[in-house]
């Protein structure tokens, strides 16, 4: 079986590398992935732990985030589609006004 | 992004991938020291446990990336990803410090050192707690979040949805404002049998109301 400390190591490294793309990347459409990361590591973190201690339910708040995760990013592309079409540009540097 | 000298470029690619080799060959020197101590079952203790692996894997897979972008040849490559800026800096030195403190904190736990016991895992996998545990126990919430859901399908579609203005033009939209309102109020259609005024506008000719 593997260790619990493995599959924390696994979730640090996606949740650093997430982080790491929020920080640095300026297309939104890579935002949106680096969210995905985050999430990603959300999951690991909870499947982990309901193998170790011999519960179901983080598995089922895994599914449970999976789902959100999924209206997340149907949200997040229907907003870049809008930004998209308004301003010919999906670089967030640019969105710095809440009007339309 | 500042403009810095190719050869300045260069060499900083040089010197990562230099210190990605030898990270890598520390990081996975460490690794066979740790598979040893699990498969041959020598002195565990005298050797590092599964962070070691881990970094050393990482480090690995680091090195074969940057020399995968150098020993090609690919300058455009290497210059694009290896492009040190302050922001790239900055967010390099945010990671990691999330990534080692975690680190340290997964490595404090001793409990979590070790591998879960199988009778607690099988019944973590079975599928039958699960269904039950979604379809019985957390069956409203499942329903309140498939409401949700929905409601979030139409939110994306009514954001999603084209931007509708007069012409072909989709692209932007004029919020009105007091100046454009005051131009449409005197900007009038001219309609046969009106007189236009400067102040009013009447349907009935001057002319025929004087001799009624």
């Amino acid at each position: 079986m593997i260790p619990l400390a493995w599959s924390l190591m696994l979730s640090s490294a996606l949740l650093a590398l997430g982080v790491f793309g929020l920080l640095l990347q300026r297309s939104a459409l890579r935002v949106l992935v680096s969210v995905e990361l985050v999430l990603n590591a959300a999951n690991i973190n909870f499947v982990a732990f309901a193998n170790a201690n011999g519960k179901s339910d983080g598995l089922v708040f895994a599914f449970f985030t999976i789902a959100l995760a999924a209206a997340e990013a149907a949200v997040g592309l229907a907003i870049l589609i809008h930004y998209y079409r308004h301003g010919r540009s999906v670089d967030v540097n640019r969105s710095t006004l809440l009007r339309w | 992004m500042s403009q810095t000298p190719p050869f300045l470029r260069t060499f900083v690619s040089l010197v990562v991938a230099v210190g990605a080799f030898l990270f890598a060959t520390n990081g996975l020197h460490v690794y066979s020291m740790a598979k040893d101590a699990t498969t041959h079952a020598i002195d565990a203790s005298e050797t590092p446990g599964g962070l070691a692996m881990i970094l050393g894997l990482l480090a690995g897979l680091v090195a074969l990336v940057v020399a995968a972008g150098i020993a090609g040849g690919l300058y455009a490559f290497t210059y694009r990803y290896l492009a040190i800026t302050t922001t790239s800096l900055l967010a390099t030195v945010v990671t990691l410090a999330i990534f080692i403190v975690m680190a340290i904190g997964i490595q404090a736990v001793p409990q979590w050192q070790s591998a879960p016991a199988e009778a607690a895992s099988a019944q973590s996998n079975n599928i039958d707690n699960v269904v039950n545990t979604l379809f019985d126990t957390l069956a409203i919430p499942f329903e309140i979040l498939g409401i949700l859901l929905t409601a979030v399908m139409f939110g994306a579609l009514v954001i999603a949805r084209p931007i509708t203005v007069t012409g072909n033009e989709e692209t932007s939209l004029v919020h009105p404002n007091v100046g454009t309102l005051s131009t449409e109020n005197t900007e009038r259609r001219e309609i046969p049998g009106t007189v236009v005024s400067a102040n009013s506008v009447s349907s009935v000719d001057p002319a025929s109301e004087g001799s009624a």
